[in-house]
């Protein structure tokens, strides 16, 4: 009897702890991707994978380039019809099996993004069960993802990490704090019935020897960087053009993206140079409003300011002073507001989710309006009111411009 | 073989049943029908469910918790009533294959595609049958364990989702049409809450009976809460569009939990809890079905039942549906009917032995 | 006399079980559908689920 129960309690456990590796790979027949660059190729799908070497990732601390091991990571391509054919070829070229788990951003060339449409690419992402919804989307500015994807960057070892990086720490330039994602791209186009906008990137100055780990050595950090740029405008999902900086600003406000922001004032009154602040706290409250079948937004936007820097001659200490600066400040905010509202109108393409505001509070005038949406959306009258307050100067009282 | 449990593990047991393996498809059968206005329908569901209970649980009041097998017997004569026991049977071991089933789906769709479904299957079967094997109070004692685990999980796991929420991916509130919220609430009022009568066959083993009734609603009450809870997170913070085209919404909603990139992918803690859940669900439904056909053999042992049971259950869960749609569709459709059904042919006879007296002969 | 009829009824109930059980499994091994009870059911529940809510 012993016997039997201790039979059983060992095919128990041996099960149960076995049970565990069904279906695992070990790590070292993974290759883990890191990025996914998207290209049109003759009408057909371009897909590069960057892939991290983990060897030469790991080796040589502070950005030294690793020597023997080779590059931190490295780019295949490959062309299919669809996504997941290119992903099928790759098999094929590649050492290991694809693992997508990590992928931190996909790329798509402008080129694609234009004439194909991001529609196709979503289907094999969404589904696959390794690849997160929530990976960010970056448009290659008038450029092809490849070449965002074949350059070796200082710093940071995986170039797609100091990319995800770079989206973050440009929010307060561009206001689109945590990029733009994945799904909500998705979530945009379909569930809501709104032009979506994705952050571009482009390289700062172009340069060959960048895929080449050589050029690690060059102290001149410009030619292997890449810069965030305006958004993508899309019209449901072909790409049709770019938002400015201004306009790019402006959109991050009235989407309540913009936690914190640069700004720079011109016009010192009357005399020469200009005052920067950081804006705090933006808080921006759009409710849209019908009368008399007429539609109409109000968007108010709400948020503290931090003076900077002040190059011209103004008396910082006078609270009256401070009033116009604030002024100030609330006009050019006003400016940018007004350049995005106006070019979204004139374009015809929703990219606020107006539409869905209609919905959340009228949502039987959202019926009415739905068919010919375009058309309503270009027609509605959009009032902003901006409101700054300027709470602080920062370390110094007296500038020195005043004397 | 020791089947005794006390109130409090009767509550833990309920609560486990119901939240357990609706946590990760309550969301996206309520959305799939009813939008954004999936939490109204699950609010509803709740509230049926709730008063279907209440009735059963009444009606068992009066014949002092009884066996529901001895019931039958009793209320419908000797024939009708082994039937209605061997539909019970049935009943428990199809529930049982689909729970499985439900749980080989998850982790071939969304967690390790290349293994085999036959290893997650045996192994939770095997499970049950160990539990089953040496009596109910088991899987009392261990839910009375685990569970506030698994609360500390979820509620962590929700709370961390907070930093997502966004109102307006609830608004406009009652956009949709009734039908469609009821639809809602149809396709989950089966699913989880008529499926606990099978805790019938338990009830005669609780010691205490006289708190029985309220510790079993209390249960099925923070149940129902949870589930309303999770509906409202996940369309909460996805928006109903993405929900709706999920297999597993409140698994990708834990996905979505990024709080300063070291509490980020960790949605795999929420399966624990929803396989805790299934485990007791599996074990509750096993149990119904052994200890029915001891009932109606006569035997004086259940284990016998055991094996067989298991390898029902098990063919069952592979055979029934080709495929993980044919599997969903049914389930939308039929589910809530076919144990309503189930549901009513008893209560039914338990009414009718009421007024026939039936229920003074009980427990003497 | 009552143990004998009792175990009668287990026995039939044991061999009825374990015969389901061999027949069900073989025809799921085979490949072979010859109890489709979801068919069945929903057969059965379509109609009134169709009158529910309209299909």
């Amino acid at each position: 009897m012993i016997i039997k129960k201790c039979f059983f309690t060992f095919l128990l456990s041996v099960g149960l702890l076995m049970s565990g590796c069904s279906g695992r790979v070990e790590l070292n027949e993974l290759l883990i991707v890191s990025a996914i660059g998207v290209d049109i190729k003759e009408d057909n799908t371009a897909v590069h994978f960057q892939v991290v070497n983990a060897g030469g990732s790991a080796g040589g601390q502070g950005g030294a380039p690793a020597g023997a091991s080779g590059g931190a990571v490295y780019t295949y391509s490959v062309t299919g019809k669809t996504v997941y054919e290119a992903v099928e070829k790759a098999s094929t070229i590649l050492p290991r099996k694809l693992l997508f788990s990590h992928v931190t951003c996909i790329v798509v060339g402008e080129e694609y993004a234009r004439q194909k449409g991001i529609d196709g690419l979503f289907d094999f992402l969404e589904r696959n069960h390794g690849i997160r919804d929530s990976m960010l989307m970056l448009v290659a500015k008038e450029s092809t993802a490849k070449n965002i994807l074949t350059i070796y960057t200082p710093i940071f070892k995986n170039p797609a990490e100091s990319l995800r990086n770079r989206v973050k720490q440009s929010a307060a330039a561009t206001g689109v704090a945590e990029g733009v994602q994945e799904k909500e791209v998705i979530n945009w186009i379909h569930g809501q019935y709104r032009d979506p906008v994705i952050q571009g990137v482009e390289r700062v100055e172009f340069d060959n020897q960048a895929d080449d780990t050589q050029n690690l050595q060059n102290i001149d950090a410009n030619n292997k960087t890449f810069r965030i740029t305006g958004l993508a405008y899309f019209k449901k999902d072909k790409m049709k053009g770019w938002y400015n900086t201004k306009q790019t600003r402006g959109w991050a406000i009235i989407n309540s993206r913009a936690h914190e922001m640069f700004i720079l004032s011109h016009k010192c009154n009357h005399s020469k140079g200009y005052v920067g602040s950081l804006i705090k706290g933006i808080k921006t409250d759009v409710t849209p409003k019908v009368h008399d079948g007429q539609l109409s937004y109000k968007i108010n936007v709400k948020g503290k300011a931090i003076l900077q820097e002040v190059t011209c001659k103004i008396n910082v200490g006078s609270p009256k002073e401070l009033k116009k600066i604030e002024f100030q400040i609330e006009e050019e905010l006003t400016k940018e507001l007004t350049s995005v509202i106006d070019k979204a109108q004139s374009k015809k393409l929703d990219v606020f989710g107006f539409g869905k505001l209609l919905y959340d509070n009228h949502p039987e005038m959202w019926r009415k309006y739905k068919k010919d949406w375009a058309e309503h959306f270009s027609d509605a009258n959009v009032k902003t009111t901006v409101n700054i307050t300027l709470e602080t100067v920062g370390a110094r009282v007296e500038s020195i411009h005043e004397q | 073989m020791n089947h005794n449990l006390n109130h409090w593990q009767l509550s833990l047991i309920v609560f486990s049943f119901i939240m357990g393996s609706s946590l990760l498809m309550a969301p996206n059968l309520t959305s799939f029908f009813s939008g954004q206005d999936a939490w109204i329908s699950m609010i509803l569901a709740v509230i049926i469910g709730f008063l279907i209970n209440i009735l059963w649980l009444f009606l068992l009041k009066r014949y002092q918790f009884q066996s529901i097998f001895a019931l039958n017997e009793l209320t419908a004569g000797k024939i009708m009533g082994t039937a209605v026991n061997i539909t019970i049977v049935f009943y428990a071991l199809h529930l049982a294959a689909y729970v499985i089933r439900n749980l080989s789906n998850f982790m071939i769709a969304n967690v390790i595609p290349e293994s085999n479904p036959w290893t997650y299957q045996i192994m939770i079967i095997l499970l049950a049958v160990y539990t089953t094997y040496y009596g109910f109070n088991n899987i009392a004692r261990v839910s009375e364990f685990l569970n506030p685990w698994m609360f500390l999980l979820f509620i962590g796991s929700l709370l961390l989702t907070i930093n997502k929420f966004e109102f307006s991916n609830l608004k406009p509130v009652f956009d949709q049409k009734f039908v469609y919220i009821a639809q809602g609430a149809y396709s989950t009022t089966g699913f989880p809450f008529i499926e606990i009568i099978l805790l019938g066959s338990v009830f005669v083993y609780v010691k205490q009976k006289e708190k029985l009734t309220k510790s079993y609603m209390a249960g099925l009450l923070w149940g129902g809460a949870v589930l309303i809870i999770t509906v409202i997170a996940v369309v909460g913070v996805q928006g109903d569009y993405m929900v709706k085209r999920q297999s597993y919404p409140t698994y990708e909603l834990m996905r979505n939990i990024s709080v300063v990139s070291i509490l980020e992918r960790i949605e795999v803690l929420i399966t624990v809890v929803w396989i805790f859940g299934i485990l007791v669900k599996v074990v509750v439904c096993l149990f119904a079905a052994v200890s029915g056909l001891k009932h109606i053999s006569g035997h004086t042992s259940m284990r016998v039942f055991l094996l067989p049971c298991a390898i029902l259950i098990w063919s069952m869960a592979n055979h029934i549906h080709e495929n993980m749609m044919e599997f969903t569709d049914f389930v939308g459709q039929n589910w809530t009917m076919w144990w309503f059904t189930l549901y009513a042919v008893i209560v039914i006879f338990l009414i009718a032995g009421i007024m026939r007296g039936k229920d003074k002969q009980a427990g003497t | 006399m009552n143990n004998k009829a009792q175990s009668i009824k287990y026995r039939v109930t044991l061999t009825a079980l374990w015969g389901f059980t061999i027949i069900y499994t073989i025809s799921f091994l085979a490949g072979k559908q010859l109890f489709p009870f979801d068919k069945w059911i929903g057969a059965l529940f379509k109609p009134v689920y169709a009158m529910m809510f309209g299909g």
